[in-house]
């Protein structure tokens, strides 16, 4: 199975565009909506609001997202976009830079559960968001994918496999 | 393979179904929020502090700073106060109704004063017709502020 960085045009904008991993059926952030929009399709409307406001108006700076989500401390990139306080949603995400970010899945995490590596369904969440940021990052190294002058988009081989 | 295969033919739509339930009303609230924090960020860069040094000059903890920058925070007027004051940035515009038209001097707080006083100030430098043109006035000024104090 092949997978790509596809391009979420309903988020994208002047200030920031946001990609999601998709193959032939599915998709990370796809996935996480469909997962999630039963029990907790307010929280999910806020994280889609704050999504098209950094695409639209402020850019996807990096006081709108948690850091250092990753294992590998030198993996920056790794990041969860913050929801409400009072929310138990995690969406993981590989944020490039201010403009371009993409966006994985997640899932609750459980008012108990303080790390995510205590919680299974994030973990693997996690750990598939880092698999993502490692692939982008050896295809920009190879000079097979680039990222646009103007920082909104990848451009070259979109295929992370 | 990091994907699990999953049979999504229903839910194609799952994004364009949400979108529509983001009402204008709801996406307003969480614009008011995030772009009050990208200011209070931007007036952070602008002096020339990260987070930490900010935290440092507000007194609080880390944590504190980067909930106001979240986009999230429910903030109490008295901290906006607090805030606009160091970094000398209007995020309170106390200003009544018929009061449309003002002037910030970027000193360490902002002072809104009535547009009549800031020409009467410029002894007429400033052509009032023409001002009055615009539908709403913001005179810049780096000096007039702290030279009146």
């Amino acid at each position: 199975m092949k997978f790509t960085l596809k391009r979420l045009p309903q988020f994208c904008g002047d200030k920031a565009s946001f990609y999601t991993v998709a193959s032939n059926d599915t998709e990370l952030f796809r996935s996480f909506l469909i997962e999630n929009t039963k029990l907790f399709e307010a929280e999910l409307l806020n994280i889609l609001g704050r999504i098209k406001n950094m695409g639209m108006k402020n850019g996807a700076t990096d006081n709108f997202f948690r850091l250092d989500e990753s294992e590998d401390a030198n993996d920056e990139k790794v990041v969860a976009i913050k929801d409400l306080p009072s929310s138990k949603l995690r969406l993981y995400c590989v944020r490039m830079s201010d403009s371009l970010v993409v966006l994985g899945g997640g899932g609750p995490k459980p008012k108990n559960v303080f790390r995510w590596q205590d919680d299974l369904k994030l973990k693997k969440e996690a750990h598939k968001i880092m698999s993502v940021s490692n692939l982008i990052e050896l295809k920009i190294s190879h000079g097979k994918l680039k990222i646009t002058d103007d920082g909104l988009s990848f451009q070259g081989d979109l295929q992370l496999n | 393979m990091f994907l699990k295969k999953k049979t999504i033919k229903n839910h194609d739509t799952i994004i364009e179904e949400l979108l529509e339930k983001l009402t204008p009303d709801i996406q307003e609230k969480i614009d008011y929020k995030m772009n009050l924090a990208a200011k209070i960020f931007a007036g952070i860069k602008s002096k020339g502090w990260n987070k930490s040094e900010f935290a440092n000059q507000m007194n609080k903890n880390n944590s504190i700073v980067s909930r106001w920058l979240s986009g999230l925070h429910n903030f109490e007027s008295d901290t906006l106060f607090d805030i606009q004051n160091k970094l000398g940035i209007n995020l309170l515009d106390d200003r009544n109704e018929n009061e449309g038209r003002f002037y910030t001097a970027p000193t360490t707080a902002n002072y809104f004063v009535p547009i009549e006083d800031c020409l009467d100030f410029f002894g007429g430098l400033i052509d009032l017709k023409s001002l009055e043109k615009s539908a709403s006035v913001q005179v810049i000024t780096t000096t007039v502020g702290e030279n009146n104090n």
